[in-house]
Parts: structure tokens; sequence; C-alpha cells
């Protein structure tokens, strides 16, 4: 037995032509227009870029979440961390004492890269060759740690360290950029030098500085 | 010869509706409207390169000592060797033994990348006993560790513009024998974001080179000077 066509059927087919077509043509002209405002302006990049506070070695910037002081950097071709065998490298490691004071609360920063002299991005994990991991930082307490790089001799002139607070994500938020002031002088001596350079990678108290 | 693929019903109510195109779509023979669709669907999936022609059939042959470029990394495979002793290095068990795949590995990438890129990068296939389970990500054993040969660290993060000599360490039950071959694969990676994951990083590695390759007991250094 055959269902009956509901009444009024026919009356859906038949809209008139013009008006579906016109909402058709409506869809796709927003979605046009939209992809238009994504695409063809970098809004995505300006919106979610982190806000970029530059600094010098011994001048301390103010972060949203810390204030934040770098050290004397200083480098070699052996590092010996207080927290792992020694380390040996076919070019050198630079390393930068930090000192951190939190903003209104606790804060574990995590994130530090340097960006080489040579146009290079020099990674910084929390172990490992190069590495940073200063722990909790407690409000008005100053927290101390340093961030050790491994990098080839020829990146040390104009390399820039950076500090955030989110190691997997700093957009939107301050990014320390510390032109350390580095030479060709420098990177020669370090590269000469197989003297094993203590580190200590944190502390409430003051760092020794080798 | 067959007829139209639509049933009657739903043809009259076609022609009841005065579309022209609804009625002729519904009148076409199933054959042709099975023809119409595979050709639709060649057309997509061409627009997503589906017809872009294939770079290479299979991997390449791995020799020893040619250096090979596998995104983002430059490797040169110099030797396969097994030992039971390796300072600094700890078995899960006594009695088993390290098999060591020595290479020389260069970041050719801008940036530094951490170990576990490089882990993904040179794996072990056809040897028997190996204490690690095969990957699930890639073809082959990934290596238990990565240790530089300078100084036995583990080698994370691996930093552009740096000359690494390394041992890729896989470690092999000690009641299976030593092998006397092994074969050696090689994946490149390529840098993007995945389809679920924004995050843009080193993925979806492909196996590039592979090599079989002879496999000797370890010598130490006084044993290689005398």
């Amino acid at each position: 037995m055959s269902t009956p066509e509901p009444v009024g059927t026919t009356a859906r087919v038949r809209r008139p032509r013009v008006q579906t077509l016109g909402a058709g043509a409506a869809v796709l002209a927003a979605l046009a227009v939209g992809h238009v405002v994504v695409t063809a302006f970098p809004v995505d990049d300006r919106v979610s870029a982190p806000f970029v506070r530059p600094t010098v070695v011994g001048e301390t910037v103010e972060l949203r979440y810390a204030s934040l002081t770098a050290g004397e950097p200083t480098g070699s071709t052996v590092l010996s961390p207080d927290t792992s065998t020694q380390l040996s490298t076919p070019g050198v490691f630079l390393t930068v004492p930090l000192t951190i004071v939190a903003t209104g609360q606790p804060r574990m920063i995590s994130f530090a890269e340097l960006r080489g002299g040579d146009g290079r991005t020099y990674t910084v994990f929390t172990s490992g060759r190069s590495s940073f991991l200063p722990g909790t930082a407690q409000p008005g307490v100053p927290r101390y740690a340093t961030v050790s790089v491994e990098l080839p001799p020829e990146a040390v002139p104009g390399a820039h360290l950076r500090i955030g607070l989110n190691q997997e994500d700093q957009r939107g938020d301050d990014l320390a950029d510390i032109d350390l002031g580095l030479t060709q002088a420098d990177a020669d001596d370090w590269a000469a030098v197989d003297t094993p350079l203590d580190i200590s990678s944190r502390s409430d108290e003051p760092l020794e500085q080798p | 010869m067959s007829g139209p693929a639509a049933p009657p019903d739903l043809r009259a109510r076609a022609r009841a509706s005065g579309s022209l195109v609804a009625r002729r779509a519904l009148d076409q023979p199933l054959r042709r409207i099975g023809i119409g669709g595979a050709v639709v669907l060649l057309a997509v999936t061409a627009a997503f390169g589906g017809l872009r022609e294939q770079e290479k059939d299979g991997p390449e042959v791995l020799a020893v000592d040619v250096p090979v470029e596998v995104a983002p990394f430059e490797l040169t495979v110099h030797r396969v060797v097994w030992t039971t002793d390796l300072p600094g290095q700890y078995l899960t068990d006594d009695g088993n033994r390290w098999i060591g795949v020595v290479a020389t590995v260069r970041n050719t990438s801008d940036a530094g990348v951490l170990g576990v890129t490089l882990t993904d990068t040179l794996t072990l296939d056809d040897v028997d006993g190996l204490v690690q389970e095969p990957s699930v990500l890639v073809p082959g054993v990934e290596a238990s560790a990565i240790a530089l040969l300078e100084d036995g660290s583990s080698l994370s993060p691996v930093q552009p513009g740096l000359t690494y000599e390394a041992a890729f360490l896989f470690e092999q039950d000690g009641s299976a024998a030593p092998p006397t071959s092994a074969t050696v694969l090689l994946q490149r990676q390529t840098w993007g974001v995945g389809i679920l994951d924004e995050t843009v990083s080193w993925r979806d590695p492909v196996t590039t080179l592979r090599g079989e390759l002879d496999v000797r007991e370890a010598r130490s250094s006084e044993e290689s000077e005398s």
C-alpha cells in the first residue's frame, strides 16, 4: 500500500526559485567575506603574538607574572651541572644566571629559548643538554636559576635569550627578550676553554657565579 | 539494459514537482549514476592530490658511511655493534646486551628539536629478542636510548649547526643469540600540523631508507689500537 502524499508537498517543492537562489547566494557571499577577513589580513598572528619585552644583562624587566633580571653570561666546552653528569660539546655551552621575583601568586616560569646571532633558534627543555628548570617562585621571594644552552660558536655573537611563563604556549603573554651583549671574542674564548663550568640549576639563595 | 534507478513513485513526484533537474536525475539508469558518481569521486580526490605522481615506490637502500637526508636530520650510519657493557647505560637485566647503531647526527633545520623526534628517525628490525616492543608510530623498534659517544649523555635537544657522534641503543634479551645482521630503517618527517592537533611539529614519519647491515661484537679502544 502506498503512503498518501502529504498535503502541501508540491507547495514546498515549488517555493519561489528566486528566493531560494537568493538565500544560497547570501550564504556563499557570507562564507566568502569570512574567508577574506581571515586570510587577507594577518589578524591571527598579530592577536596571538606574545608581548615581547626587550631588556639587557643587568637590567630588570617587569613582566605580567614576574620581574626578571639576567646576570652576566659565561661559557665553556664542558659543563658540570648539579643535576647530571659532566657534559662535553662539539660547540659551546652558554649559561645565563637569572633572578626571578614572582608577581601576585606563585609562578613556575618554564619557557626559555635562545635566538642565535645566526638566525637559528636553540631549544631549551626542562632537562637534557640545554635546560632551564627554576621550579616555583613565590611572590616577593627572589628565585635564582641558570639557563644552559648548547650552540655552535658562530651563533654566540648577537644572541638573545627569551624567557616566558608557559613552556608550551607563549601566545598573548609577556615574553622577556634579553640581549646578552655577546661578541665573536666571547665565542672564541669559550670555544677554547675545556675547564668544566659548574652550574647550579636553581635555588632560593643567590647562586655562586663561576 | 538497466532501467532508471529511482522507484516509480519517486519519479512521479519529481515529475509533479516540475523540477527539470530532479526529473532528469531520477530518469537516469543505475549504471550511468554509478559512473557519474565515480567520476565525481575521482575529481574530489584529485583536488586533494589523489592523482599526484608518487615519487618512490619504496625505501632506498641504506649504505654505511654515506650521509643521507631524513628531515629534520642528516644521518650517517657507520656500523652496528653489540656489547654487554656500556658505561652510564643500564640494562633491565644483567644477562641482556646492547645493540648499538653508531651514527653521525646533524640537525639540518633552523631550530633545535627534542630527542623524541630523533628516536622516530632511526629504528631497528629483523632482530630476535629485542626488549622494546615495536613502535606503533613507525616501522620497527625504537631505540631505548640515544647516547653521545663523547660523554654518554642522552642526545636531547639536538641543536642545529652541531655535529654529534651518537649510538642508538637497543636492548636485546640475553636468551637470544647475538645478531649477525640487522635491518636499519630511516624515517623522514614533515613539519606541520595534524588533522586533530594544531600544534606545529615534526610528524608523519615515512621510511625512506632501509639497509640490512652486518652486526659484530664491539671492541674496546685497547683492542682497536692493538
